[in-house]
């Protein structure tokens, strides 16, 4: 499918004056709109919507209706229902219009508009990881400072409760796009030699979707908080304030960008690898990111279902999980966890296959058993979707099932020790070129392997019921999610910062911030570990004194990350706005996407590459086999 | 296609010959000498400190409890030492400094079957050890529940605060008393909620639903005074809903039992 | 669709793009299915459970089995009438895909009508137990999918009058000849539900 070069044939098409609305819609119309749209709709809402017995039902049905408002408006004024509105009118884009979209001669405000140009949208998505993950690092600073204080209790429970909910959600989300948003959008098109997504506009409306909740999720500050954790368990949840709303609508939108942003991903790695890119030249990374958005595609929305469930129980009245009237909180569990543990591996794959992407380059040696990676990555994703039930070992569902999701769970264990195969065996005999993205392969290797063990501990069923709800759990996740996953993504962001950039990451303070987040994540965790084990609950604001030494321990390690986590920021600060200038490839790899120049045109490629190997060709071959 | 180095060659012929030249080999000897390492590090560390963070055993399921991680530990500690190993040998022994990137001089391995075959069967001896491990003491654990001898207390959560209740005796009480070494069933529901009921020290937590009853069971088996807490996030006091276990003689109990009076139950909010 | 962008930058034939169209329609299908499923899983979860015997209280009322059946079969017609108006795109029948469409489009807004007027009817409260939570569940559900396929349908009948569809051009009523079928295997799933009642 070559395509031919690109001519801008300015006289075959009228000029910008065709372009339209589009060019007139933007951030701040989508915040005017949308903000208009609301408060219009809360004043309608509450005159319409009468008072009865159920006064808290009618507070909900009132939020509700605001916050859908607020969503529609956004979603207009940024311009997501120009796309629709002239396809049914038959008014298809013509070539001035797709290059208005796609950014051309923009300069920044390319990204404050619906742009379909990938790299725009990866940029953004990096803006937005970023944000989400100080937002959520604050949030931890206020946990960590709360129980580092004598026995907690510095902070009363109501607000302590909607921190710890809140910390979870948004660090579930940054994790979550962390890597196939910033890396998935701007360079997977450009490694598998593509000129943009396979859905440019589906692009844009998954990142402006994300956007558009944000202020929702702000809002429950004002609307009383959340009482639950960022699982949103029923029937807690149904207890709780206006604030339960907003995590409702932010996990409802949110799961609809996720399936956009996969069926994208999906499509563009199926269908516009270039000439000869057949699997086995593939790079490891599109294995990772497909396996990954391809996992949440039929995950995500089971999540979605039990929020609109919790939705139609608060603002209606429905009984899904009110037990007096036929409900069960445990039909909230089982679909919670149906998409819950398939959602790790949402996360941690593309973070590992990235750190496979760069261990290659870095140990200068091919990258060892392809097959074997395949295999460890399809075998987790195929057997995550078996193993839910061993969050609810405990929760009394099913105990005759306790021994089957047990078997399943620790079955698990053998692709993922693929997966330290490969990545051992590339390092074994190779260079260690010790560059920042290098040392990212070796903090994964050192918390993954303690992330996985002591998930092994929880996998078994009786050792669960002394651990399960304790912060050995807590700890458990963040080695995996954080140790393992952010680790791999701070690890491509240093990676791919000069192509996304054209500046090197600075390496000085890079190092200083590794140091620091992976010795203080090392000391916080490890002091989890401890107080778990002892018997200190997980999501507590106050404790026995017999904890105090883990939680003095954790939040020093914690302080340790923040301040290490801040030296990395203004790195990336400082850097992209004066750092070294990179050229197109510095680290001398082999992947497409180092074969443009940098910055990379709007196009991409002048002519599309035709691929004639992997891009793993390091090293001196050995002598083959007689 | 894969390109096999000369001593993967080797590999394919004689079996004790290969082993012994792969031993020999310089990198294998540094990662072995870091393996060493840091299965002592590991264990040793373990051996030191994770028994004294666990709790005091107060029962056969917490004994199996600890014996369990133990074990779990120490199987792993092999494995997490040959990543670590492997790891630590690569550093301090291949290092290349600088801003280019190092000379294209390594082996070009893609693969090795021997590696991928042992490491997979390896995994998976692990596995079916862990999984015959867990399915036997599941087992053990669970023998309190089929006691013939078993009595019953009923376990009622509430936020933010548990009540026990004594069928036999028709009392109420905050605090949970039992006699050690007699099997006792728990049967537990919440009148809000979820809630989960977690005895510390005897290693059993069940979740308290609303609508529903659930059991779990435990012999205890020794005198003391443990903790009770609630192990699943259940709204504001959540951190506070915690009471004592009272395990005492049989003597004792009975005297208890006999007592008047029940604790009035904490007002439903 | 949004991939007129490649049609129109990057000059690729109809096929590259609705091939690449027809990929993502699918895998929107998957999600949709995923959270159909679910529904699925649910009712009978809850009709099993019946925890208080609260699925349905012992006064409480119930719907026609009919009820979903009737605008399943609408949707039949307007999914069969859809497929005439494919197969005449395919021949680039323009006047025989035009009137195929457009009927397919009155019988979806049919449909939806039917679906609405069924919900706006409904013989019982949300409240009363599990299965009336279900029952709406699946009906309101079932009403946004029509309400989409309206639109996309009466879309697919307005760019045929336009003359923007033929033989090559053929690919936007596939992929939407594929949603539709699947939004009548998903009316499907919740009729066979609320046949299962007591």
């Amino acid at each position: 499918m070559a395509s031919e070069l690109i001519t801008e044939d300015t006289t075959r098409h009228s000029a910008n004056k065709s372009v339209g609305i589009i060019r007139h819609l933007n951030f701040g119309t989508a915040i005017i709109v949308g903000a208009l749209s609301a408060v219009t709709v809360n004043r309608i809402a509450t005159k319409l919507i009468i008072e009865g017995d159920e006064t808290w039902r009618r507070h909900d049905q009132i939020v509700m209706a605001t916050m859908l408002a607020w969503f529609i408006g956004f979603m207009t004024g940024i311009g997501a229902l120009v796309g629709p509105t002239r396809w049914f009118f038959g008014k298809d884009l013509n070539h001035d219009e797709a290059m208005f979209l796609a950014g051309k001669d923009m300069g920044l405000k390319r990204y404050f508009r619906y742009t379909t140009d990938h790299k725009v949208v990866g940029i953004q998505y990096l803006i937005l990881t970023i944000s989400l993950f100080f937002i959520g690092g604050v949030l931890a600073m206020l946990i960590r400072t709360n129980l580092g204080h004598a026995s907690g209790g510095l902070i009363p429970p109501q607000v302590y409760n909607s921190i710890v909910g809140f910390h979870g959600l948004i660090m579930i989300i940054a994790t979550i796009i962390m890597i196939t948003g910033p890396f998935g959008n701007f360079i997977l098109p450009i490694m598998i030699g593509a000129r943009d997504m396979a859905f440019p506009r589906l692009n844009a409306l998954s990142f402006w979707l994300v956007i558009s909740v944000l202020p929702i999720l702000a809002a429950t500050i004002a609307l009383g908080g959340i009482p639950m954790g960022w699982s949103g368990y029923n029937p807690l949840a149904d207890q709780g304030p206006l604030g339960v709303d907003s995590y409702i609508f932010t996990i409802v939108i949110f799961a609809i960008s996720s399936a956009v942003a996969g069926a994208n991903i999906t499509t563009t790695a199926m269908k516009m690898r270039a000439r000869g890119m057949n699997w086995s030249r593939t790079p490891l990374f599109v294995f990772g990111t497909v396996a990954s958005v391809a996992l949440a595609l039929p995950a995500f929305p089971v999540f979605m279902l039990s929020q609109v469930m919790s939705a139609m129980d608060r603002s209606f009245g429905a009984n899904f999980f009110n037990p007096e009237f036929g409900g069960s909180a445990w039909l909230y569990e089982n679909l919670f966890w149906i998409m819950g543990h398939p959602e790790v591996y949402v996360i941690l794959i593309p973070a590992v296959v990235a750190i496979m992407e760069i261990t290659p380059v870095f140990a200068r040696k091919p990258l060892f058993s392809f097959n074997m990676a395949i295999v460890g990555i399809f075998g987790i994703v195929g057997l995550s979707i078996f193993v839910w039930a061993h969050h609810m070992y405990i929760s009394g569902w099913a105990p005759l099932l306790n021994g089957p999701f047990m078997l399943t769970t620790e079955l698990i264990s053998i692709p993922t020790g693929l997966l330290f195969l490969v990545i051992l065996g590339t390092i074994w005999r190779g260079s260690v070129w010790t560059r920042l993205p290098m040392l990212s392969v070796y903090a994964m290797l050192f918390n993954f392997i303690i992330g996985g063990v002591t998930g092994i501990f929880l996998s078994d069923v009786p050792e669960d019921a002394a651990l399960h709800g304790s912060m050995f759990v807590t700890a458990h996740f963040h080695y995996t999610l954080m140790g393992a996953g952010l680790t791999g993504a701070l690890g491509a962001l240093a990676y791919w910062f000069p192509k996304m950039t054209g500046r090197m990451l600075d390496e000085k303070l890079g190092r200083i911030s590794f140091w620091l987040v992976q010795v203080g994540f090392t000391v916080t965790f490890f002091g989890m570990f401890a107080v778990g084990l002892m018997g200190q609950p997980r999501r507590v604001e106050a404790y026995d004194i017999i904890f105090r030494n883990g939680n003095l321990i954790s939040t020093i390690g914690a302080y340790t990350i923040f301040i290490g986590m801040l030296i990395l920021l203004s790195a990336v600060i400082t850097s992209w706005r004066n750092g070294e200038i990179a050229g197109p490839n510095p680290w001398g790899a082999q992947t497409l996407e180092w074969m443009t120049p940098t910055p990379v045109p709007l196009e991409n490629f002048e002519v599309l590459p035709v691929v004639t190997s992997n891009p793993y060709q390091y090293g001196i071959k050995q002598e083959s086999s007689s | 296609m894969q390109m096999l180095s000369e001593t993967d060659e080797e590999t394919l012929s004689s079996s004790p010959k290969r082993f012994s030249s792969f031993i020999a080999r310089k990198e294998v000897q540094q990662a072995l000498r870091a393996w060493v390492f840091w299965a002592v590090t590991l264990g040793g560390l373990g051996y030191l400190f994770i028994p004294h963070l666990m709790s005091d055993s107060a029962s056969q399921t917490m004994d199996i409890v600890k014996s369990t991680f133990m074990t779990f530990y120490y199987a792993s500690v092999p494995v997490a030492a040959v990543v670590l190993g492997i790891a630590t040998q690569t550093v301090l022994h291949n290092r290349h400094t600088g801003t280019t990137p190092p000379p294209d001089e390594n082996p070009a391995i893609e693969t090795n079957q021997m590696a991928n075959i042992v490491w997979v069967m390896i995994s998976s001896v692990l596995c079916v050890f862990l999984l015959v491990w867990g399915l036997v003491v599941e087992n053990v654990v669970a023998e309190p529940s089929r006691a013939a001898n078993a009595m019953v207390v009923n376990v009622t959560g509430q936020q933010w605060v548990w009540t026990f209740n004594y069928p036999v005796a028709h009392k109420d009480t905050n605090e949970l008393y039992l006699p050690v070494d007699q099997p006792v069933i728990f049967k537990v529901q919440s009148k809000d909620v979820t809630h989960a009921f977690w005895i510390v020290q005897m290693g059993i937590k069940i979740n308290a639903n609303r609508g529903e009853i659930t059991e779990t069971a435990v012999t205890p088996n020794k005198i003391g005074v443990y903790d009770v807490r609630c192990a699943e996030l259940c709204g504001l006091l959540h951190a506070h809903m915690q009471t004592r276990v009272h395990v005492v003689s049989k003597a004792n109990y009975e005297k208890w039992l006999a007592e008047q009076g029940s604790v009035e139950q904490w007002p439903a909010s | 669709m949004t991939t007129q962008t490649h049609d129109v930058l990057h000059h690729e034939s109809a096929a590259t793009v609705g091939v690449r169209d027809r990929q993502g329609v699918l895998l929107l299908v998957l999600a949709d299915a995923a959270f159909a499923l679910s529904v699925v899983f649910s009712y009978f979860y809850l009709r099993m459970g019946n925890t208080s015997n609260g699925w349905i209280p012992v006064d409480g009322g119930t719907a026609d089995k009919m009820n979903s059946w009737i605008v399943v079969g609408a949707l039949i017609v307007s999914a069969l009438l859809f497929r005439l108006g494919f197969k005449a795109t395919s021949l680039s029948n323009k006047g025989r895909s035009l009137a195929c469409y457009s009927l397919s489009g009155v019988t979806m807004l049919l449909a939806t009508g039917i679906q609405l007027d069924q919900i706006l009817h409904i013989p019982f409260g949300v409240s009363e137990g599990t299965y009336s939570s279900c029952y709406y569940l699946i009906t309101y559900t079932n009403l946004i999918h029509l309400v989409l396929t309206a639109f996309i349908v009466l879309g697919i009948a307005n760019r045929d009058r336009l003359g923007l569809l033929n033989s090559e051009k053929r690919w936007h009523p596939l992929v939407s000849n594929i949603w539709l079928n699947w939004v009548v295997i998903s009316a499907t799933l919740g009729a066979i539900c609320t046949m299962y009642v007591k």
